[in-house]
């Protein structure tokens, strides 16, 4: 058995995953540890933030188990899931399976889902097996439990929960004042529409910063700071620097950092975008504000904020009502400097010297999910692309063609921007741009630092309903066609093409045509003992889908670096139960 | 069989003329044949035009003055055009608006289904070619047909190089059609098509088929011509004895032999039996029309001998964890159905128990058809007037625009009584008027004049049993899928 | 290394499998319950399970509702009650809002909708409590009085309420209107029976078709209309009453009007099993649950009948899958495994009509046939059979 070796190859390419700002959120909490989490569990609003953020099997996993009072049997996890024959998948990859083991891992890093080993008797063969249970974090599930029911006061564990909670910093109490703060003598002019209209104008103000159109009013230092901080901006000075030194970003502003600080809003005036922030602003606004506030947590750690004040804070911004006036008289201190600082972002609407505070539509659904759905997340997005737009449902709705020709209904000055960023726009109308995606304007987006798949997915969040329902339409016919002629094997590869396959071709093409070399990071694996090491830790590997490239002949496999963790546990499995017993109950 | 010497003998001499009347007209679609073609005036046409070719004055619809899509929107004088958007809603429903009457239809069915597999399939007019999209309608048809009429029996045959080839037998699975079909798709279609053989075919497919089914012969005729080895109309005779109802969709153009074969098995219907397509979407609604079961004719219906009364057993589903052999083919099969009567297993329904002879089906097969022979009553469109009693839709809730009674008393106190921007305001504020009004008078009469003459329509559309009112989309999705009126279920008493 | 060469299109393959489960993760959808009020069928329920009482299964239902809005914040959910003989079936949430206004003006506390809607007041451990006291049994006692008095004291002094319990606001808004609309129904049951009672040309039927039926038109309009179009759909059913309060024909035709719509019918059964609840949700890939021990309720409805529309491809649905697939009879309304078509309608008979008529449609029976079948059966010698097969 091999150790795995070191990185092989690393690189800040550009080539982030387009997933990059999505699953920040989830990767800062999975990767909290265990402490924090059992911290941030007291609170309900919580609790139900990061509930939501889960994947629907895992909230699924989490409801079958919310009200089971004893554990449950770790095998009943994979019972509850059809096991389809994984022969019947190219390459092994059971995409169920993957999606099953991602929900589980998730659970897990949360410390959610807690594993017990228990010595039991098998009821034939009498012989001790050990067979793993699992259950829910109590806290969590004490916590969501209240949250559902709505805190049933005769229950004695309630009791103890609130002593615990008073020991604990007493953040639940805070959280739970906040929902009846409710002031009666709150001015009414502040009105749901005011108080879009009032964070559309932040948010749109700091893209367009972004995008360097002229604005009146710079955004405040503390963004600035913010945004360079996160390297979605930088300085010309930092540009000369990180070319000095060829691409060592992250570590040079983590140590100037102290120093950007007291940089003055002079000098922050002339911060230029970087690639990153290209990046960034094709995403969709609730990606881009998580991207923000997740920089913010970490540049809070730093100015030694506690962490769970500030998440606890964050998610109980997204279980406020719209349009609500809150008291901040409730708010601790380091919720108090965030109110201040949230503010510039427009997530919260406070007046100076007011004793109340109003959340914004971007506060509010902070918890709600981007999707194809016009939610809440959606609806400001269409706003965001188009204000003070009359009711047009399909505002900022892109058409793209197979001729490459795109057709956008906006009239928003920063969708055009970014569009223009990739498309070579033609013609402007009242209410919709027409341009064509051609090979330089792609290439020029390209070099830009934009990744194809950033292309693709925008376009695809931004398409037309008109496209979806076609698609749609056309999945389920070729559904239908082939679960009809029982084609298995075509059912699994069926997509949802909302744009024209053959423009997602082209686009990739265009990318291929500039990178020619693809790095990965991860671990190579290599001089097994035997094939049947090599063979049982590669078809795993490939089951959960994490086999970058394999050498059968020379024994030799590439683990992404994700992936490595899970392999490696399996592979100490392997070992202990050839050493050990061999019939323990390995989940599989 | 396939030579052209015997087509020459064909009697009636259908090829000749068949091919006068591709002539006589330019438009593929024109189905009129020569002598409807030469009296062209629209009074004497008026009776002749199929419904679906009618135009806006009653005559074909290529008489009309051609009205291009954007003359169809017009704003108002305010310049919204809300009104026609409304308008529009309210054409599509007049679609279903026929039909409803409950008939005895004749529910169990055996039909044959003739594709025409000639030459003339190869024909590119419809993309990608004739063959292949006859070839995808008819599979949608195949599994629209057994979901409506699921104790039905169907077959398909091809006419073929001059002959008439079996596809599929005569059967209740649709898969076996549809796999079948999905074979064909391979063969390239040849040689010419004869009329004759097919229907000798499907009259000896359909030879043995019980009294209680309907006989049914569906074709789908490309060609203007048939060659055929004897006399066609003899055997048009024959299928007439045995009350087969034969239906043809044409592909190309009206041909007489078809027309004669349609008049004589189907009592002069033809209006319904013989179409010919007019475009893609035509064709489908064409073929999948014959989806619904025909209404029993009177003639049927005064049948001396009676009906038939089918006993039936509905099995129950067992599963087991051990396979065990199913009676029907001997194979084994996990789980599967027990005859309530002789305790036998069989795997698929519907069929016949193979030990005790009893058909065997699941209810909700049957109960399938329910909708057709308990059609829903239509709801009454509720008259316009100033206040109306119904705020929302009673099943989904959703606000009607209110009467024109309460609109006016809530302006009233804001705007002077100028009528001229009354009816204006009140046009932009409730979407009410028709578009239909608009569209029939629409070439004729000035726009200022029509404004006058509007119909209102008040949105709401009323359950004449239990007097709820419905929006349109719920009328729609009421009448074309649920086939339940939720205000009638909802109602908790019902007067015996 | 040809794995990695053509990297940008070989892994669309897994990022496709992906992309569909991040939209299992993110699609919004809706949750209807209905709820099957039959006064009768729930007294003879309790008194056959005399542990159980109404109010554990409506705070489960809320529980569930609640939990179904915590999955996404895309998500809705809608509560009709059947069966009832107040209103039959009735949408009970969300409340159309003229309804309501009608129906808060009848109430005459218009000031205390309008304080909910300010202060979303009463919250929910009140409600529990009352119906701890109140709500449990089938006699109908009345529970609205006491919810009075207990609201008055709430708008008084405001300062009570910063006790109230950190839950979403939505949450408790939603439970307050759909205990409200029952509170209601309950006061106004009893009177209703009696009223049905003497008067005795009407006849009572059941109402849960009319509830599926509006829930699905409800569902139609919302996958149809612009905002949420395709938001997919789910119908939960608790039931309790038996099957001859289901109208079958019109059961029928709910069933394929659902699966033609790709809706799931899930039934949770309380008390004797439905056979054609069980075909319900066997046709539309619900999931069938008898609740045996109904104190574990909330259980079930958080696991077994809590698996999304787009989890279903996933999930192992726990049904049953011995299903009874008998019919009833259209005239004694008796369940039956074998009867007699007739071929021009397809009505089910449990036995020959008499008149030689079909009872729906008129149409006359061959004579011949009907003699055949009404014979007798008797054993006949070997030969004679033959011979009859040779006629």
């Amino acid at each position: 058995m091999s150790t795995p070796q070191p990185p092989s190859s690393s690189s800040l390419d550009t080539e982030e995953s387009v997933d990059f700002f999505k699953s920040t959120i989830n990767e800062y909490l999975d990767n909290l540890p265990e402490s924090v989490h059992q911290e941030l569990f007291q609170s309900r609003e919580t609790c139900l933030a990061i509930f939501r953020l889960l994947p629907a099997l895992s909230k699924f996993y989490i409801m079958a188990l919310l009200f089971h009072e004893t554990s449950a049997p770790y095998s009943d996890l994979n019972r509850w899931v059809k096991s389809n024959k994984s022969s019947e998948f190219k390459g092994h990859q059971n995409p169920t399976k993957i999606y099953q083991n991602d929900s589980i891992k998730r659970l897990k890093s949360l410390h959610i889902l807690k594993e017990i080993k228990r010595q039991m008797v098998h009821p034939i063969t009498k012989q001790p097996t050990i067979i793993i249970f699992v259950q829910l974090n109590e806290i969590f599930r004490q916590s969501l439990r209240d949250a559902l029911t709505g805190f049933l006061p005769d229950s004695t564990q309630d009791q103890s929960k609130i002593s615990l909670a008073s020991v604990n910093n007493s953040n639940k109490g805070k959280s739970n004042d906040l929902n009846s703060m409710f002031e009666d003598d709150i001015d009414n002019d502040i009105t749901i529409e005011y108080l879009d209209r009032y964070c559309l104008a932040k948010w749109e103000n700091i893209l367009h910063f972004m995008v360097g159109t002229e604005i009146k009013e710079i955004p405040s230092v503390g963004v600035l700071t913010l945004l360079r901080f996160s390297g979605l901006m930088e300085l010309p000075s930092d540009r000369e620097h990180r070319e000095a030194l060829n691409g060592m970003i992250d570590d040079t502003i983590d140590n100037n950092y102290e120093e950007d600080n007291k940089k003055s809003i002079h000098t922050l005036r002339q911060l230029l975008i970087t690639r990153t922030g290209f990046q960034f602003l094709l995403q969709e606004i609730s990606s881009q504000i998580w991207t923000l506030l997740i920089q913010y947590l970490i540049m809070a750690e730093k100015l030694k904020m506690n962490p769970v004040d500030v998440l606890n804070f964050i998610f109980l911004l997204g279980s406020l009502e719209l349009g609500q006036g809150y008291a901040i008289s409730m708010l601790s201190k380091t919720q108090l400097i965030m109110l201040d600082h949230l503010q510039d972002y427009g997530l919260i609407y406070h007046q100076k010297n007011s004793s109340v505070f109003y959340p914004t539509r971007l506060a509010t659904s902070l918890t709600s999910e981007s999707s194809s759905f016009k939610t809440a997340s959606n609806a400001i997005d269409q706003e965001i692309s188009q204000p003070r737009a009359d009711k047009e449902t399909n505002s900022g709705a892109i058409i793209i063609e197979t001729n490459f020709k795109i057709y956008c209904y906006t009239s928003s000055p920063l969708q055009i921007a970014i569009l223009n960023l990739f498309v070579h726009l033609r013609a402007r109308f009242s209410n919709m741009v027409t341009g064509v995606v051609t090979r330089d304007s792609v290439r020029s987006a390209l070099r830009n630092g934009i990744s194809s798949a950033q292309i693709i997915n925008y376009l695809e969040t931004h398409a037309h309903s008109g496209m979806i329902e076609l698609a749609e339409a056309e999945y389920n016919k070729k559904y239908e066609f082939e679960s009809s002629i029982g084609n298995m094997s075509a059912l699994e590869q069926l997509k949802l093409e909302i744009l024209p396959p053959t423009v997602i071709d082209q686009i990739k093409l265009w990318q291929l045509e500039l990178d020619r070399v693809q790095s990965f990071k991860g671990y190579l694996y290599k001089d097994f003992n035997n094939d049947f090491e090599f063979e049982k830790l590669l078809s795993y590997g490939e089951d959960i889908g994490i086999i970058i490239w394999k050498d059968k002949v020379k024994r030799k496999f590439f683990v992404s670096q994700e992936g490595n963790p899970q392999l490696i546990d399996y592979a100490n499995k392997i070992i202990r139960n050839s050493s050990n017993t061999p019939r323990a109950n390995t989940p599989a | 069989m396939d030579d052209d010497d015997e087509s020459i003998r064909v009697p009636s001499g259908v090829r000749r003329r068949a091919n006068l009347n591709v002539r006589s007209s330019d438009s593929p679609n024109n189905k009129s044949d020569n002598r409807e073609a030469k009296n062209g005036k629209v009074t004497e046409t008026k009776k002749k035009a199929p419904e679906a070719l009618k135009g806006v004055n009653g005559g074909y619809a290529w008489e009309d003055e051609y009205r291009r899509s954007w003359d169809i929107v017009q704003e108002d004088e305010s310049g919204s055009i809300e009104t026609i958007v409304s308008g529009l809603v309210e054409s599509q429903k007049k679609r279903y608006l026929k039909n409803v009457t409950p008939f005895q239809r004749g529910i169990i069915r055996t039909m044959v289904l003739v594709l025409d597999y000639s030459y003339v399939m190869r024909e590119k007019d419809f993309r990608p070619n004739r063959s292949s999209m006859m070839i995808s309608y008819t599979i949608e048809f195949v599994s629209d047909f057994f979901d409506q009429n699921p104790i039905s029996q169907l077959s398909i045959v091809i006419m073929r190089n001059g002959l008439a080839q079996v596809v599929s037998e005569v059967s209740g699975n649709p898969n076996d059609h549809i796999e079948a079909l999905k074979r064909l798709k391979r063969v390239e279609p040849e040689g010419d098509p004869s009329l004759q053989n097919a229907l000798e075919m499907s009259r000896g497919l359909l030879l043995h088929v019980a009294t209680h089914c309907t006989r049914e012969i569906l074709i789908i005729f490309g060609a203007l011509f048939t060659s055929d080895p004897g006399n066609i109309h003899s055997t048009i005779q024959s299928l007439v004895k045995e009350k087969i109802n034969i239906r043809v969709i044409g592909l190309t153009a009206r041909v007489a032999i078809c027309e004669e074969l349609c008049k004589l098995t189907n009592f002069g219907d033809l209006k319904s039996s013989y179409n010919v397509v007019l475009n893609e979407m035509h064709f489908k609604e064409l073929i999948l029309d014959c989806v619904t079961p025909l209404a029993v004719t009177k003639a049927e219906s005064e049948n001396t001998d009676g009906f038939t009364l089918v006993k039936m057993g509905f099995p129950s589903r067992v599963s087991d964890s051990e396979p065990t052999l199913c009676s029907c083919h001997s194979r084994l099969v996990y789980g599967g159905y027990i005859c309530p009567n002789c305790k036998s297993r069989v795997c698929t329904l519907p069929t016949v128990c193979p030990c005790c002879d009893l058909m065997l089906i699941l209810s909700t097969h049957l109960a399938r058809s329910y909708h057709h022979l308990f059609p829903l009553k239509l709801f009454e469109e509720v008259p316009v007037s100033g206040f109306y009693k119904s705020k929302h839709c009673y099943s989904c809730q959703v606000s009607f625009p209110k009467g024109e009674g309460e609109m006016k008393k809530m302006r009233d106190t804001k705007i002077d009584k100028d009528d001229e921007r009354n009816s204006s305001d009140a046009g932009i504020e409730t979407p009410r008027e028709s578009f239909n009004a608009i569209n029939k008078h629409e070439s004729k009469t000035n726009f200022k004049n029509k404004n006058n003459s509007r119909i209102k329509i008040s949105s709401r559309y009323r359950c004449t049993n239990c007097e709820q009112d419905f929006c349109i989309d719920c009328d729609i999705f009421i009448h074309e899928t649920l086939h339940n009126c939720p205000g009638c279920e909802s109602k908790c008493t019902r007067v015996t | 290394m040809d794995a990695i060469s053509d990297r940008a299109f070989t892994e669309t393959a897994a990022n496709t499998a992906q992309n569909i489960h991040k939209v299992i993760d993110e699609t919004p959808s809706l949750l209807t319950v209905i709820l099957d009020l039959h006064p009768l069928e729930w007294k003879a329920y309790m008194e056959k399970n005399d542990n159980v009482e109404f109010r554990q299964v409506t705070s489960a239902m809320l529980v569930m509702l609640n939990s179904h809005l915590a999955l996404n914040s895309g998500n809705k959910v809608s509560v009709y009650v059947a069966n009832s003989f107040y209103h039959g079936a009735k949408r009970i949430f969300p409340m159309n809002e003229e309804d309501l206004k009608v129906e808060s003006e009848s109430d005459t506390s218009i000031e205390r909708k309008s304080d909910e809607s300010k202060q979303s007041s009463v919250d929910i451990d009140e409600n529990e409590n009352e119906n701890n006291d109140d709500d449990d049994d089938d006699d109908d006692e009345i529970v609205k009085p006491k919810r009075r008095v207990v609201n008055q004291i709430n708008t008084e002094p405001s300062k009570q309420l910063l006790k109230s319990i950190g839950i979403y606001g939505q949450f408790k808004v939603i439970d307050e209107k759909i205990l409200d609309a029952l509170d209601s129904l309950y006061n106004d049951e009893p009177e209703r029976l009696r009223e049905l009672i003497s008067k005795d040309k009407n006849f009572v039927k059941g109402t849960m078709t009319g509830a599926i039926s509006s829930a699905l038109t409800a569902i139609n309009k919302l996958q149809k209309s612009e905002e949420t179009i395709n938001m997919k759909a789910r119908v939960m059913i608790i039931s309790v009453s038996g099957d001859n309060t289901l109208p079958y024909v019109s059961m029928m035709n709910t069933i394929f009007a659902a699966q033609k719509m790709k809706v799931s019918l899930d039934v949770c059964k309380l008390g004797e099993t439905s056979i054609f609840l069980q075909q319900t949700s066997d046709a539309t890939n619900g999931v069938y649950i008898d609740i045996k021990h109904p104190s574990g309720l909330i259980q079930y409805l958080s696991s077994a009948l809590f698996i999304e529309p787009l989890l279903r491809p996933i999930v192992v649905l726990p049904t049953n899958t011995s299903i009874d697939f008998r019919a009833s009879c259209f005239v004694t309304n008796k369940v039956i495994d074998i009867g007699y078509v007739c071929s021009v309608c397809l009505c089910i008979l449990s036995m020959v009509p008499t008149d030689e008529k079909c009872p729906t449609c008129f149409s006359k029976f061959e004579h011949k046939l009907i003699a055949r079948m009404k014979r007798k059966p008797k054993v006949l010698p070997l030969e004679v059979k033959k011979r009859k097969i040779a006629q």
